[in-house]
């Protein structure tokens, strides 16, 4: 055996690197392995570059942009007043309705959850494979990120924490095939999950009865019940709404809040909020 | 040196090609373009440094995929074997003959992936609707590295000793 091996030693070793990493797959199939100290080297030596490279690409585009906005700029300017202004108003109400809250919830003797301090991260990079969807932040196990942590911008979910190193952290998307939110439909309360659909960035809406009350452009938010994310957050729009002949559930897309093509700053949340309200 | 010079270059190309997908808001469509390398190293290589040099990409592939499985190296060592059997009967180390192969590395790519990822895994799989366009930007790719490999090869060929005795006269 030893001198076959020997003669053939070359094919020896292509065989083991095909069926070493083969077999290792089919063992732990989709969970994934723990990083080893070379995985974290080869990650350490590349974020730095990641972040140098996508802050200055993201430059090159701004001024770009910069230069393709001055051209409507006027017209740009008087939409923002008229915005501001029906802002400005609903503003107002939205006071008055915090301050009613305010009052409400002291007659309840209601306690606000604490809240930890929240890690705000750059998106440095998106993933190279297509297999999961996921985005790669500029902030780490170094800057207190944990495997778990949901991830938001002002816009509503982006994921969650999938993987932690040193100085950076991946979080795998709202829309990717392994993802699962616990949602609600904010007009009717209605309970529902959001899943990745793995054709693109628009998840599917699951377990919604038929019976219910559902329609276009209906918002769905987090509705707390996944231990990941905190209720209360957008998760988007419903854009696409089927009630089947046959079947208990209606067939729906999302479209999601947060625009992904557009993802600069993302903010992590401490796990202690996933926990909802008493 | 090859092995060396391949991993390099596999990192600092997924490193600039997970900053092009966010610049060029990719949804689905991923530049494979590490799959250049699996191709020049099956057709360009000596059997071992190119083996390795495969094993070494797609290892570098799982680690920056956010969710290291083992696939990704099975996957390149996979097209690494078919594509060193195949370039025993079909012409690799000329441009049209690299697009060909790395057109079919990255056909093949997908059907792998997709493949062990329906075995192992239940609920929705990614879809293969963007392959095509994934096939054409990575035969670009592969074009434009085209240069740099060829100088990889010669440095390769000059650490070699030459296998011809010289004479003196």
């Amino acid at each position: 055996v030893l001198a076959f091996l020997k003669r053939h030693r070359d094919i020896v070793l292509v065989v083991v690197l095909l069926v070493a990493p083969l077999g290792r797959y089919f063992i732990s199939g989709h969970r994934g392995r723990d990083l080893n100290p070379v995985d974290r080297l080869a990650l350490g030596l590349a974020s730095p570059l990641q972040s140098a490279l996508s802050s200055f690409f993201g430059q090159v585009q701004n001024g770009f942009e910069s230069y393709a906005a001055l051209r409507g700029a006027h017209e740009a300017k008087q939409l923002c007043q008229t915005s501001l202004s029906q802002a400005a108003a609903e503003l107002n109400s939205l006071r008055e309705a915090r301050a009613e809250n305010e009052r409400l919830k002291s007659i309840v003797a209601y306690v606000e959850p604490t809240i930890e301090q929240e890690i705000i991260a750059r998106v440095i990079g998106f993933n190279p494979t297509s297999l999961i969807q996921s985005v790669r932040i500029d902030r780490g196990e170094n800057h207190g990120v944990r495997v778990g942590m949901p991830v938001v911008t002002p816009e509503g979910v982006v994921g969650q924490v999938i993987r932690v190193v040193g100085s950076s952290s991946d979080v795998m998307l709202i829309s990717d095939a392994q993802s699962h939110a616990g949602a609600m439909v904010q007009r009717t309360r209605v309970r529902a999950t959001v899943s990745g659909s793995g054709a693109g960035w628009n998840p599917s809406v699951d377990l919604i009865k038929r019976e219910e009350d559902l329609q276009m452009s209906d918002v769905l938010i987090t509705a707390g019940t996944d231990g990941v994310f905190p209720a209360g957050l957008n998760l988007g729009k419903i854009i696409e709404v089927t009630r089947p002949n046959v079947g208990m559930f209606y067939l729906a897309k999302l479209k999601p809040g947060v625009d992904f093509h557009r993802l600069e700053e993302v903010i992590v949340l401490p796990m202690t909020l996933t926990q909802g309200p008493p | 040196m090859n092995v060396v010079l391949i991993s390099l270059l596999t990192m600092i190309l997924l490193t600039l090609e997970s900053v092009l997908v966010k610049i060029f808001a990719f949804e689905f469509v991923r530049i494979d373009v590490v799959l250049c390398l699996v191709v020049f190293a099956a057709s360009r290589c000596s059997l071992v440094s190119g083996a390795v040099s495969a094993f070494l990409v797609g290892y570098l592939l799982d680690v920056f995929s956010g969710q290291p499985t083992w696939l990704e190296p099975a996957a390149t060592m996979l097209i690494f074997v078919a594509i060193r059997l195949s370039a025993q009967s079909i012409e690799a180390r000329n441009r049209p003959g690299f697009a060909l192969f790395v057109s079919g590395a990255t056909v093949l790519h997908a059907l792998i992936v997709s493949t062990f990822t329906w075995m192992t895994r239940t609920g929705p799989l990614p879809s293969l609707a963007y392959v095509p366009m994934q096939v054409l930007i990575t035969a670009l790719a592969g074009q434009l590295l085209w240069p740099m490999l060829g100088r990889i090869e010669s440095g390769e060929i000059k650490d070699k000793p030459s296998p011809i005795k010289r004479v003196d006269p």
